[in-house]
This record gives structure tokens, sequence and C-alpha cells, in this order.
């Protein structure tokens, strides 16, 4: 295996285990399904501050 | 640019997906002629990109629509199954939207490095085969990687896959990485 797909996939399995209240804790079908949906009520992207000529664009 | 044969991509899904199989505690096993089903597609479906949005048949796509490709084909012949159907995480329910994501990744990768080899050179080699950096939410839903799989999820199940923006998505992770990885190297 050489370097770059040595790289790939550490990187693939770098994550794995590390949430055990999320991705990593066994679900039945219906709650994967829920889990699967995205959280849409953070809307910390939309205060970010980008820098210093940012606004803090608050949406 | 050389065409990456599906022999070459094959080994390489191979590799990553033993990797899940490995970590899964025996939940993950590779599908049925797995190969076959993902070859025959991917091969049928880049070759209608490639007859609709190609100027000559001498043309080849460009990576980043290859590796769209592949991971529209992963994400529909679902080459790693379940081993016993049930209470599993969501991570090895979802996994091919993941080999697909990395499988994206590898190969725009690795058709920049045959670039950099055939240009002979080392730096393009070694910022294309160093670890992959990849962008940072700004939001509290879990990193960039699983976002991106939960769009695959979504977009597989709403059937609207679509090459180009995957193709498009490819681009900017590809234009992050080189961008980062050029300034953390220029700042050493």
């Amino acid at each position: 295996m050489d370097k770059l797909l040595t790289n790939t996939l550490s990187l693939a399995l770098s994550s794995i285990g590390t949430d055990p209240d999320g991705w990593d804790k066994p679900m039945t079908p219906d709650e994967i399904e829920e889990f699967m949906k995205f959280n849409n009520s953070d809307r910390s992207i939309e205060t970010v501050n980008l820098g210093p000529s940012d606004d803090r664009n608050q949406v | 640019m050389t065409e990456i044969k599906f022999e070459q991509l094959r080994q390489s899904i191979e590799i990553i997906g033993n990797g899940f199989i490995g970590k899964s505690s025996a939940c993950l096993r590779w599908a049925p002629k797995w190969d076959v089903s993902l070859q025959n597609l991917y091969e049928t479906y880049k070759e209608s990109l490639k007859q609709k949005y190609t100027r000559s048949p001498n043309e080849l796509l460009d990576r980043h629509k290859v590796a769209a490709a592949v991971i529209r084909s992963i994400c529909i012949t679902n080459p790693l199954i379940a081993t016993v159907p049930g209470v599993i995480p969501p991570r090895f329910a979802t996994v091919n939207y993941r080999l697909g994501y990395h499988t994206g990744i590898h190969i725009i990768r690795r058709y920049a490095e045959q670039d950099a080899i055939e240009n002979k050179d080392e730096i393009f080699q070694r910022m294309h085969t160093d670890p992959f950096i990849s962008p940072t939410p700004i939001n509290n839903d879990g990193s960039y990687e699983d976002q991106t799989v939960k769009g695959l999820h979504e977009a597989a199940r709403a059937q609207t896959l679509d090459p180009f923006l995957i193709a498009n998505m490819l681009y900017l992770l590809d234009m992050y990485h080189r961008i980062a990885w050029t300034h953390n190297n220029q700042a050493k």
C-alpha cells in the first residue's frame, strides 16, 4: 500500500469509535432515520466571524 | 492525464472497505458480486457522461466528474451490507456514503499525484499524497465528512445524486486542501 492509499485509509478510519453518543451508538432503523436529519436549529454558521472585515453577518 | 482503470479503483475501494469491515465488530460484509455491480453501473454511467459532455471521443472526463461517477455508483449499488439487519450504529448503516466520500477524494488525489509524477514535480507529489486536509465545519452539526454523509444519504433517497454537484464539491475540496497544504508548508 503506497503513501496516498495509506493516508486515505487512515483518514477514513480515524473517527470510528470516537462518537459513542452519535455515529457509533447502536440504533434501530427508525432512530437512524431521525439521526440522519440535519440539525437545522443550529444557527451558529450564520453568526461566525469570518475575519476583520466581517460584520458577523447576522441573519 | 492518464485514465485510472476500474481494476485500480476496485483495489482501492476494497482496501478502504476492508478497513471499515475490520472496525465494524463483524456487522459489515461485502455484498455478493459487489465489484461486478459497481463496475457495470460505473462504466455505463461514465460512458453516458462522456458522450453527452465531452467534445470528442478521445477526450477524457475530468478527474472530478470521474470521481463523482464513482461516488454515485457506490451510493446506488451499496457494496457494503450489514451482516444482520437490525440495531447497528448509523456509521455502519450508512457506510457506503462514507466509502464513496473517501474513494472520491482518493481518486482526485491519485490523478493529481500521477500528473505530478509525469511532470517530475516533487512538491505537488507531496501535496497530493500527504494527509488530506478537510474543511472545518462552522456549525455544531458534526464534521464536514459527517455532514457530507448526511447530504449524500438525503440525495440518494431523493434520487438526486447529481454528478455535476458532486464534482463541484470535490473540486472545492481539492482547492481547499491545496490552499491549506500550501499555507501549512509555507509557515514551516
